[in-house]
């Protein structure tokens, strides 16, 4: 009985160390931090999140679906649920290239930080690791059955998202 | 004064709001207008009457802004909103609708109206609402087609846009 705790808590713990090492090299890999458009304070296009949240709403939009619905053919109905489908996943990807991206610079210039806060680090750590959770649930759900049931989740990966990028604004570099 | 433009480039944004767009009906119609007065080769925006009023460096960063404002907004829209919008669009065009929509469908030209510098998803959510919309004008097209009057007129001989001049 012993035997199979200690087998299932070690396999545990090997897949999370895989899961977190498998993110940090799609974090190098796919955002390499250069050729990235770094906007200025001040500049208007600086607050493309908030536009993207908005977009959201309309990809998981149930109104497009009711309108298409009502108004289009089969195959109108067949092409708009593959585009939502195709953008919704495409949404998830990029969180999660830029979640990755957020952790790997952040472990970067934890190195060489003199004056890190373990229970921060925790908790960024946690809320990345939930972060991936949800974008893989969410991105299973949109291929089962398509974005338009979803929109909480997404709004809710959405604002964890925001939370980590907002506690790593506020904690500076480190 | 605000906090996304310089203080000359924000009163050109204005003038350019107040005199031009302001003119213009539709939003999908402004897009499109304030996409042409890029140039293709540089991305750089050009509007001569803006130039010679407030400099061409504050009326580039205008034409810039409102492209991108206008951007965000037209890309907001619920399908049927937009739906409505390039209806509204495709018959001030005088084309005959199913030319109108072989071109849009095939060509595309809706994609040169995408800003440089806009976030990714918002960019490809305009693409995609666009592509459904001009399915959704299709689909209304095989249910009432185009009168044969319509559809045995000669080509319009040239473009006729109802935007206005650029001043």
């Amino acid at each position: 009985m012993e035997y199979i705790l200690i087998s299932t808590a070690v396999a545990g713990i090997v897949l999370f160390v895989a899961f977190f090492l498998h993110s940090a090299r799609e974090a190098r890999e796919e955002y390499p931090g250069t050729g990235v458009t770094r906007f200025e304070p001040g500049d208007f296009w600086s607050d493309a999140g908030r536009s993207a949240s908005a977009a959201l709403s309309g990809i998981f939009s149930s109104e497009d679906e009711q309108f298409i619905a009502s108004e289009a053919g089969k195959q109108v109905n067949a092409l708009f649920r593959r585009e939502r489908k195709r953008l919704a996943l495409r949404w998830i990807e990029r969180q999660k290239r830029e979640a990755a991206g957020i952790m790997s610079r952040h472990r970067d210039a934890s190195r060489r930080a003199a004056d890190l806060l373990p229970s921060n680090e925790v908790k960024l750590f946690v809320r990345y690791a939930r972060l991936r959770l949800t974008f893989e649930f969410l991105a299973v759900s949109v291929w089962l059955v398509g974005p338009q049931r979803l929109r909480g989740l997404a709004e809710e990966a959405n604002a964890v998202f925001h939370g980590m990028q907002n506690a790593k604004t506020l904690g500076g570099d480190n | 004064m605000n906090r996304v433009l310089p203080a000359d480039a924000w009163n050109a944004y204005e003038d350019f709001r107040t005199r031009t767009l302001s003119r213009i009906p539709s939003a999908l119609e402004r897009l499109i207008y304030i996409a042409s007065t890029r140039d293709y080769n540089s991305g750089v925006y050009q509007h001569e009457g803006l130039a010679g009023r407030f400099g061409a460096e504050a009326a580039a960063s205008a034409l810039e802004y409102a492209h991108w404002e206008v951007f965000q907004a037209v890309s907001l829209l619920s399908l049927r909103r937009l739906t409505e919008e390039l209806c509204k669009y495709m018959d001030s065009s005088r084309e005959v609708p199913s030319a109108f929509l072989n071109a849009w469908q095939k060509l595309e030209p809706y994609r040169v109206a995408i800003p440089l510098r806009v976030d990714p998803t918002i960019a490809e959510l305009f693409n995609s609402n666009v592509k459904i919309a001009l399915a959704v004008l299709r689909h209304r097209l095989a249910e009432r087609p185009d009168p044969p009057q319509a559809a045995l007129l000669p080509p319009s001989p040239a473009p006729q846009s109802p935007l206005p001049f650029r001043s």
